[in-house]
């Protein structure tokens, strides 16, 4: 090979090499977690948790770097419409009180508060000994949940993220999020209880979401920050816990209100029980005084 | 220039970019969160604090006249004001020292202040800064046309005597205590004891003991004075009563606004967010079903409706080690900070409060605007600050601004005498005490008060006594004694 050629194999080379090297600089999301959040961060993320004697066993989002507030207001509260979908025809017993409305059935109590959350149980003697005993799995609980929300409505298309959690054997807890524009809405969910083939309990707070309104989007604090802000609160652990979640969404307290803003958060769930919401913008810990329990 | 040469270029050039481009790959940072400069939001507050002689202002100023008068003026009322501003600016000059009691003069003093809250001699002497305790009255005697004497003293018989030298001191004050004489006055006398008016009817055989101070105690009541209906039999009993402060009835008819009404202050939620939140933008917004707007950011609240109140939970539960002075100062920014604080509204009191052990202690502050010289009471009416070590914890501002000229009818209010006559029977009959025993009589004034119980458009406020009889406060309408019941806590009236 002469040198001309040499030269021109050369320059195609460094050609290739240099837009693969600019492609890599303008576009650092495509690299691996280690690019996106400094080796720094998550070393002192990593020896927080060691000294308090946590481990973390989640993976670290790497987005979302801004958020907003989201407008929501209060839930609808159907009664009559609930009433009609949860019995139908059935004869029932209905009692008014000051916080809410209950109806009793043979087989079930609805219970519609004043702001809009309700709960659905089940009458398990009314339960069916097979259904209840009947082997599932994670999959089959989910099919059940879904159903039971569709032939009531109750699966909007805001619906998206659930989680399913096994509680004992043959019984499930599967929870559906609202979202919006693909993030969820921790506190607006409907939460069900699985045994068997069927669904003993429902329980739902789901405020109806408005979307962003008159506000800029703002910087948010790293998922490795909101590890930080969550273990100084908690502290030194005597038994080892693990940080087994964290996830992006938003998150508020239930509020006797029209509407309101919802802030973002990143629930960091530990030991697959108790769930934290760490305000992504002031790192405050939206739900200090209660931990979401699954038990 | 020939190919090869410029293939040399061309390689030379890209083997040189690659090289800066992998060494921006491998020694530069990637902090995915942007590495902005932090914004600094400016401080903003609503206005500078008062300067410290203009924070505690005297509950009332009083002249006595002849044969055991006085007239009284109150705040708000414009004699008062001007009483008091030429004094602090009289005091702001010339020069003082301590006296020993001893040369306390013995004649009358010209001027008697109150104060509630207690007022520190320091702050309102110019270039004094030694501490010289808390006092609850001060009585300046007119020495001569530069020479005056106060004489701070307080309850537990501490005092403090101070000579005052300045240029035409003396001679200033008593041209305006004149001025203001000349330009009318309602005469005051003072309220005695159940005993002193036993003794003095008895000494007296015309039987010229003043009728509206006879009437109280007496066991010869007329029928036209009785307050009638199913008190009418306790009105004739005796019920005895000794006063335990300087209580000042006037002599005449008190003739007052029927209802004051209330316009609301205007303040800027934006300039409010701005000075409670160190970034308003963090804050989240609730609206709630009655229009009332809460901002939060997780660790503090403002709520804003007919009111605005201030939470910061976090902060609660601290102690106190600031000194009472401090605490004056520090309420005075609070209020000046958020809000700012209006000529016409006074710092009506300031307190510790909380266990003795030191935790969950505070300070509260509460104003109160004037019309007339009668302060506005009640939750709804007045203005009130929390705070400890940690900062302010509670602030809840009442935008509810008094119209200090109303022009609705005046009517002639009941004597203070008989108010109190009928506050001494529902407080016996409430108690359910024994006969034959002394009631003490800790406070009895005129004030408006809002009915917290009725929430309506329009804000109305309507003239009653307040009757404390020991630790009981009894409020009466002012002109029909009936008895009221505002429905707010003790700690607002």
């Amino acid at each position: 090979m002469n040198i001309s050629k040499a030269k021109s194999v050369m320059i195609i080379v460094f050609l290739a090499l240099n837009l693969f090297l600019l492609y890599h600089l303008l576009e650092p999301g495509w690299g691996s977690i280690e690019d996106v959040i400094t080796l720094e961060e998550r070393q002192r993320m990593e020896s927080m948790l060691a000294e308090n004697n946590y481990v973390l066993e989640a993976e670290i989002p790497a987005k979302p770097e801004k958020s907003f507030f989201l407008t929501v207001t209060a839930p609808q509260k159907n009664i009559e419409e609930l009433r009609e979908l949860f019995f139908g025809d059935e004869t029932i017993e209905v009692v008014e009180a000051e916080e809410g409305i209950t109806y009793t059935s043979e087989k079930a109590v609805l219970f519609i508060q004043n702001n809009g959350f309700f709960s659905y149980i089940i009458n398990q003697s009314q339960l069916g000994g097979d259904a209840a005993e009947a082997e599932v799995d994670e999959g089959e609980a989910l099919d059940t949940a879904s159903i039971f929300l569709q032939e009531r409505g109750l699966l909007t298309e805001d619906t998206g993220k659930y989680e399913v959690r096994a509680d004992n054997e043959n019984e499930f807890t599967v929870i559906f999020y609202e979202e919006y524009e693909d993030i969820p809405l921790f506190s607006g969910h409907i939460k069900l209880s699985v045994k068997g083939d069927k669904v003993i309990e429902a329980r739902s707070y789901r405020p109806r979401i408005v979307g962003v309104e008159d506000r800029q989007e703002m910087k948010v604090i790293p998922a490795t920050a909101a590890v930080m802000r969550l273990i100084e609160e908690l502290g030194y652990t005597g038994e080892e816990k693990t940080v087994s979640e964290i996830a992006p969404g938003f998150y508020s307290r239930e509020y006797e209100a029209e509407e309101w803003e919802v802030p973002p958060v990143w629930r960091i769930s530990i030991d697959e029980e108790n769930q934290y919401y760490i305000n992504a913008f002031t790192g405050n810990i939206e739900n200090k005084e209660s931990a979401l329990q699954y038990k | 220039m020939n190919t090869e040469k410029l293939k040399t270029y061309i390689l030379c050039g890209l083997v040189i970019s690659g090289l800066i481009l992998t060494s921006f790959l491998w020694y530069g940072d990637y902090p995915y969160y942007e590495d902005t400069e932090p914004v600094f939001q400016e401080v903003f507050f609503f206005e500078e604090p008062r300067s410290e002689c203009g924070i505690v202002t005297p509950q009332k100023i009083v002249l006595p006249l002849e044969q055991e008068n006085f007239t009284v003026f109150r705040r708000g009322e414009e004699g008062f004001h001007y009483i008091w501003d030429s004094l602090l600016e009289q005091l702001g000059r010339g020069s003082f020292e301590e006296q020993p009691a001893i040369y306390l003069p013995e004649e009358k003093p010209d001027i008697v202040l109150y104060f509630k809250p207690v007022i520190f001699p320091e702050m309102i002497f110019a270039s004094d800064e030694r501490e010289r305790g808390s006092y609850s009255r001060g009585k300046i005697f007119i020495q001569s046309d530069e020479e005056i004497y106060i004489f701070f003293e307080n309850t537990d018989n501490r005092g403090l005597l101070i000579k005052f030298n300045g240029e035409s001191t003396g001679a200033a004050l008593a041209n305006i205590t004149a001025e203001v004489l000349n330009k009318g006055y309602t005469v005051f006398s003072l309220l005695k004891d159940s005993e002193s008016l036993r003794e003095n009817g008895e000494d007296n055989e015309e039987g010229e003991a003043e009728e509206a101070d006879a009437s109280v105690g007496e066991e010869l009541i007329s029928e036209e004075d009785s307050a009638g209906g199913d008190d009418s039999e306790a009105d004739n009993e005796i019920i005895d009563y000794r006063v335990e402060k300087d209580i000042y009835l006037p002599e005449e008819e008190l003739m007052v606004s029927s209802l004051l009404r209330f316009d609301e202050e205007e303040l800027s939620r934006e300039d409010l967010l701005k000075a409670i939140f160190v970034d308003k933008e963090l804050a989240r917004r609730i609206a709630e079903p009655d229009g009332t707007l809460i901002f939060t950011d997780g660790e503090r609240g403002l709520r804003i409706s007919d009111s605005v109140e201030y939470t910061a939970p976090g902060l609660e539960g601290g102690a106190v080690t600031y000194t009472y002075r401090t605490a004056l100062n520090k309420a005075n920014e609070y209020i000046c900070f958020y809000g700012g604080w209006a000529d016409s509204l006074f710092l009506r009191e300031i307190d510790k409060i909380g266990t003795a052990m030191g935790s969950n202690e505070s300070f509260r502050g509460i104003w109160s605007y004037y019309v007339e010289g009668f302060p506005v009471l009640g939750e709804r009416g007045t203005t009130e600050v929390r705070f400890n070590d940690q900062g302010l914890f509670y602030y809840r501002r009442s935008l509810l601004v008094p119209d200090f000229s109303p022009e609705t009818a005046r009517v002639a209010a009941a004597p203070g005498e008989e108010a109190l006559r009928e506050a001494l029977g529902i407080y016996r009959n409430d108690s359910a005490r024994e006969d034959g025993l002394v009631y003490i009589i800790n406070d009895l004034f005129p004030a408006y008060i809002i009915d917290a119980s009725e929430k309506t458009d329009e804000t109305d406020a309507y003239l009653v006594w307040v009757v404390q009889v020991e630790e009981k406060k009894i409020f009466l309408d002012a002109v029909n004694l009936k008895q009221v019941f505002p429905g707010d806590s003790d700690e607002y009236f």
